[in-house]
């Protein structure tokens, strides 16, 4: 971690409840909410303890709030993510496939260059680039996920704690306290308060899930949805905009005949080489990035010669290591050389030990290491987002994201393998069930939100990720990020220094703010990326 | 979606992605069936959603038989374990028991690759919402979002997901595991398949940040070297394990809960569900253990990939703030930082007297049921019967005849038999006072046991019962010899016997004979052995020369045991009829006529053990059934006697 930025302020230590502990010991003053209660007689009696638990309580441990909480801690705040799902913190809801806008990858080298060391390495170690060096990153999301919390959980001054967020308040000023607090309320009855609350509940505020022929409830799939946060957020006036993500169907890879291994003709084969392996300086005993540097056709993208895209299962691409070229790979090692050099932290080498048990996702005999795009045989233009496209989706569970294009996507389980099989990518063996069906997201975004997702009528309060309206992962990332740095400035009544090596993206290629409403009437019109959830 | 989609060719359709339900999936596949795993959420199959152990006394022998029969949990656990240890070792060999840590994380990756890597197996992600039964047989699962899957066999292994619903003090929400969705369907349409449901409830601990203990409070719980895990068929790979702490609830901590009880869901009547006496609350520590002024609490890792501890002892679904001042109060927790609060969860579950001792339901044929759906609790008792679900499933579907296990034959079918028998008023959980032959029923011969009936059905390959057959060659021989040798009364004999306080030698004995002294372990006596018989042991295996051991010093025990269930079997496994009618045997009394009636047990030793069934009925019952069919036909399963060694 980069030791810099990470010294306490004694910035936000005021609330109802006195701080035991001195403030210098980290550990007494992120047990604050715990102690008051424990020591203080008084608060015995009570139903339920009013206390601060934090300077900032995230609701919400996804994508965005992971990277709020990081930025806040590591700025030197205590930060209380509040999340009842803790098996899945971190967790990229959606597909495997990190896309950049038009920003390519400046946008991915900036998204997370701003992001601190910890959840930077817990992304990129978990993941892949294609070896055509087009700006896209493939992750195995439960190895983002398991790192993620593994990579926060030991920043000073950030907690987990269980718990569903049902209701907001605001208490403002009193005698005893001379600044406002935010309380959230649980559905277990705790009241936590802070002196700023950043809601992250992603697709949940209201979600409601269609799933083939049925409609459940839900914002990140199979959890409870933050249906009474929703309900408090209208009592306090908020207003909302309706959202739509759409994710693709799953399937197993053995069943597919996709092996976790190279099959197909070269035309349809991308190879994913792992951004660790790429940069450990080990690369040579790299079987990926050997294959992927050794490119039969005298390293030409891999559309330019491609005739037909249809699957003839014959000819892999891995196998043929007689031309060798270190083309495409070369620019973009050099990107992500850069964003691991920064804290000097050897990519891979800090994931696992071997006196560690094994991890499946580390494991190089289950490694998935290649993807097949075959929209008319132009695999490069399918990565590109005009086509069907297969990704590897983890390697625990071998199955592969069978990422197309957006009306696919709207429509039944059997679409997206229909659209697939009519691309010519490949034939699924009949009766082939997905291992996830495609299913589409309807949740509310809090509209009008102010600069970095403040929003405008209480004070303290930010949304971000999702529930801002933010489309996808890398502006869900930034949208943390720039969240955590206005409440530092804001908090700090001074300007917080930008002590990052890679300035904030705030207002350049990552302004993360979509425009409003005009979410529902795009998704017909098949306008916008593949794998871009609105 | 429009149309309605129906997969054909699934043999059987397991509905449940927990311990169960992944144990009834590997094996139905295993033995050639195309099998469809439905899960609620591919992310979370496998999850332990409470403690991050398996095994334990009583559980690890489960754990061991699940092995030897070519289950997967105890493999499983070898991959993803962070501690390993033996109990009881310098008690019996009937409680002694293996216990591991695991990281959850992992423990639940290594078996979705076990799961994906199955080739004859699919995961569905999607929630089960109802079955379709055709003249009371199982044709189909339906799922909520429109697909019909077609199977000839089902097995129902949802946990705690039926209607489920969590609670914390007075509050609770509808959802299967904390922040998790609830299946909503799929008990309405058992119940109108027939089946009765009821309310169970179960409970885990907080969970605390283990950068906040205090380790020098507490007593520091190491593990063992690691060599010893719960696979037959490899040994764990050596990892750095890491330790558990020991700590003790204090008056203060029990004041804290005395204070808050009537806020508790168990007072204040939140949770309607009947909830384990045996892995008890610490709020029902309190009631049911007033005098006591000190429980112990286990504090246990999570994993490596999480700071995370499981209090063990601690269960509480007291509101948070009351589970805060507990944890505060105990030596050792006072600044431990609360990550997960304690929650209790209430849930639907099948009582388990409408099951075969196959696990199929009496009232819909190809419909079987596993795991906690059967009032259970504990990862063992799940894996166990959904490995036993899945096996009879496939046999099922492939038109083969049952297989169940015996009370003396294994762990597994002390559980069975127990729940489709006796049923259960609260979870059940496995303790080894429940087998009445559990010198018989051990850790370490758990291959010996089961094995040969795993590679009968297909579980096993020849390789490992190749294994197996090799150690059971190598006990045997180690055992003769040691049968062979005496020690004589020499002054080294003499020295070495009075330094372990026992008495000296009048004249040359038995070396097994001096080994049932409980002072003498087999390590003692090597160096008195004449090296022909010394050097065999030394270069054995430990778990070898651990059972000639074992079989040395208990062969009396062993062999009363062994002559008690040849005694029994004659009775235990006389047949009963299935058309048989109990209402015209006169002399069994109204209660009994009435239990049997509905239970219908199919031998005589399950209706023995029949709740309201004396031994005068089961007198009546065996004459009756003798004078009336004149010859009853012999059990198929010849009762081999049970193998020890």
């Amino acid at each position: 971690m980069d030791t810099s930025t990470n010294t306490r302020r004694p910035f936000m230590n005021t609330g109802p409840a006195p701080r035991p502990a001195a403030a210098t010991d980290p550990t007494a003053a992120d047990l604050s909410a715990a102690d008051a209660t424990a020591l203080d007689p008084a608060a015995a009696d009570r139903t339920a303890a009013e206390v601060t638990a934090a300077d900032v309580i995230v609701v919400g441990a996804g994508v965005s709030g992971c990277a709020c909480a990081a930025v806040l801690a590591e700025g030197g705040a205590t930060v209380m993510v509040l999340s009842s799902a803790l098996d899945s913190v971190g967790l990229p809801g959606h597909g495997p496939d990190i896309r950049p806008g038009s920003g390519g990858w400046d946008e991915i080298e900036q998204t997370f260059g701003s992001l601190p060391a910890p959840l930077r390495l817990a992304w990129l170690n978990a993941a892949c680039v294609p070896a055509t060096g087009l700006p896209l990153l493939v992750v195995d999301r439960r190895a983002v996920s398991i790192e993620t919390k593994r990579a926060l959980e030991v920043i000073p001054g950030l907690m987990f704690r269980q718990g569903m967020a049902t209701d907001l308040r605001v208490r403002k000023e009193t005698k005893e306290s001379t600044r406002d607090l935010v309380e959230v309320e649980t559905a277990f009855g705790e009241v936590l308060a802070a002196r700023a609350v950043v809601l992250a509940p992603g697709l949940g505020l209201g979600g409601v899930m269609t799933i083939g022929d049925g409609e459940v409830p839900g914002g990140r799939y199979g959890e409870v949805p933050a249906t009474e946060l929703h309900a408090a957020l209208e009592a306090l006036g908020v207003e909302f905009e309706v959202i739509d993500a759409a994710v693709a169907a799953r399937y197993s890879g053995a069943e597919m005949g996709l092996p976790r291994s190279c099959r197909g003709p070269e035309s349809a084969v991308t190879h994913l080489v792992p951004v660790r392996h790429l940069l450990d300086g080990n690369s040579d005993s790299c079987p990926q990035v050997r294959a992927a540097e050794s490119r039969p056709r005298s390293g030409a993208p891999l559309d330019a010669s491609a005739e037909d895209g249809a699957l003839a299962a014959t000819s892999c691409a891995a196998d043929d290591h007689s031309a060798p070229v270190a083309g495409a790979l070369g620019p973009v090692r050099e990107r992500l050389a850069a964003l691991f050099a920064e804290g000097s932290l050897l990519p891979g080498s800090h994931t696992w030990a071997p006196d560690l048990p094994p991890a499946p996702h580390w494991s190089p005999e289950l490694a998935q290491d290649v993807c097949l795009a075959g929209s008319s045989g132009n695999g490069a233009a399918s990565l590109a987002g005009q086509g069907a496209i297969c990704l590897p989706d983890g390697a625990a569970t071998g199955e592969f994201y069978l990422a197309a294009d957006r009306p696919t996507l709207a429509t039944g389980p059997s679409a997206a393998r229909e659209a697939v099989m009519a691309d010519g990518m490949m034939d699924l063996p009949g009766g082939c069930i997905p291992t996830r069906l495609p299913y589409r997201v309807r949740a509310f975004a809090v509209a009008a939100l102010g600069k970095n997702g403040k929003l405008p009528g209480i004070d303290n309060v930010w949304v971000i990720g999702r529930s801002a309206g933010v489309g996808d992962y890398l502006a869900s990332l930034r949208s943390g990020a720039d969240a955590a740095r206005a409440i530092l400035r804001d908090m700090l009544g001074d300007t917080h220094e930008e002590t990052r090596g890679v300035a904030s993206t705030e207002g350049g290629a990552g302004d993360t703010v979509l425009k409003r409403g005009r979410v529902d009437d795009s998704l017909e019109g098949g306008a916008r990326r593949l794998g871009d959830e609105p | 979606m429009g149309a309605k989609f129906t997969y054909l060719g699934y043999d059987v359709v397991v509905v449940g992605g927990g311990h169960a339900g992944c144990e009834a999936a590997l094996a139905s596949a295993r033995m050639g069936c195309r099998t469809a795993l439905i899960t609620l959420h591919v992310d979370k199959i496998a999850l332990m959603p409470c403690n991050p152990a398996v095994g334990g006394v009583g559980k690890g022998q489960l754990t061991r038989e699940i092995d030897a029969l070519g289950g997967e949990q105890g493999r499983n656990t070898d991959k993803a374990y962070v501690q390993m240890k033996m109990l009881n070792t310098s008690k019996g060999p009937a409680v002694r028991a293996l216990r591991a840590q695991a990281d959850k994380r992992l423990y639940e990756d290594w078996m979705k690759v076990a799961l994906s890597q199955e080739s004859n197996l699919v995961l569905v992600q999607g929630e089960a919402s109802g079955v379709d039964v055709s003249r009371e047989t199982i044709t189909a699962v339906r799922l909520a979002d429109g697909r019909t899957i077609r199977a000839k066999a089902v097995v129902l292994a949802t946990g705690t997901f039926l209607r489920g619903k969590v609670v914390v003090g007075a509050r609770s929400y509808a959802a299967g595991r904390v922040g998790e969705l609830p299946a909503l369907y799929l008990s309405t349409s058992l119940q109108e398949a027939g089946l009765e449901l009821d309310r169970f409830q179960s409970a885990t601990p907080p969970r605390v940040d283990g950068s906040t203990i205090d380790p020098a409070r507490m007593s520091i719980q190491p593990g063992d070297d690691g060599k010893v895990g719960f696979s037959h068929w490899d040994s764990p790979a050596w990892r750095r394990q890491l330790p558990c702490y020991l700590t003790h609830t204090t008056p203060q901590t029990h004041e804290v809960v005395a204070k808050h009880l009537h806020l508790s869901p168990l007072k204040s009547g939140s949770v309607s569900g009947k909830g384990p006496r045996y892995c008890p609350s610490i709020d029902r520590k309190l009631i049911n253990f007033p005098e006591k002024d000190r429980h112990p609490v286990f504090v246990e890792p999570e994993g490596v990939t999480t700071t995370e501890m499981y209090l063990q002892g601690l269960t509480t679904s007291l509101p948070v703030f009351v589970q805060e001042m507990i944890i505060h109060a105990t030596p050792g927790l006072e600044r431990a930082r609360l990550v997960r609060p304690g929650y209790a969860v209430e849930y639907d579950y099948l009582p388990p007297q409408q099951l075969t001792l196959s696990l199929q339901t009496k009232a819909v044929a190809g419909l079987f049921s596993a795991g906690q759906l059967n009032g259970t609790s504990g990862y063992e008792e799940a894996a166990a019967q959904g490995l036993m679900a899945g096996i009879n499933a496939a046999l099922y579907a492939q038109e083969e005849p049952p297989f169940t296990l015996r009370r003396d034959q294994a762990y597994i079918g002390v559980l069975i038999d127990d729940l489709v028998t006796k049923g259960v008023d609260e979870p059940y959980r496995m303790f080894t006072s429940r087998a009445e032959y559990r010198l018989l029923l051990r850790h370490d011969n758990a291959a010996d046991r089961l094995s040969h009936l795993g590679h009968a059905l297909g579980l096993v390959s020849d390789s490992q019962l190749d294994q197996v057959e090799e150690k059971r060659r190598q006990t045997e021989d180690l055992a003769a010899r040691l049968e062979s040798a005496t020690i004589r009364a020499t002054p080294e004999s003499s020295r070495l016997l009075e330094s372990l306080g026992t008495a000296p030698l009048a004249e040359s004995q038995a070396a097994a004979k001096i080994l049932r002294r409980p002072e003498v372990s087999l390590g003692d006596l090597l160096p008195l052995l004449p090296p022909e018989i010394r050097d065999p042991f030394t270069s054995a295996p430990s778990d070898v020369a651990e059972r000639v051991a074992i079989h040395a010093r208990y062969e009396g025990y062993i062999r009363r045991q062994l002559a008690e269930i040849r005694r029994h079997q004659a009775t235990e496994n006389l047949p009963i009829p299935g058309d048989f009618d109990y209402l015209k045997v006169e002399g069994l009394t109204f209660e009994a006529k009435d239990k049997l009636v509905r239970l219908q047990p199919r031998t005589l030793g399950q209706a023995s053990r029949v709740p309201g069934v004396s031994p005068a009925d089961i007198s009546v019952l065996l004459v009756h059934l003798y004078r009336e069919l004149r010859s009853p036909r012999v059990v198929e399963q010849e009762p081999e006697p049970v193998c020890d060694l």
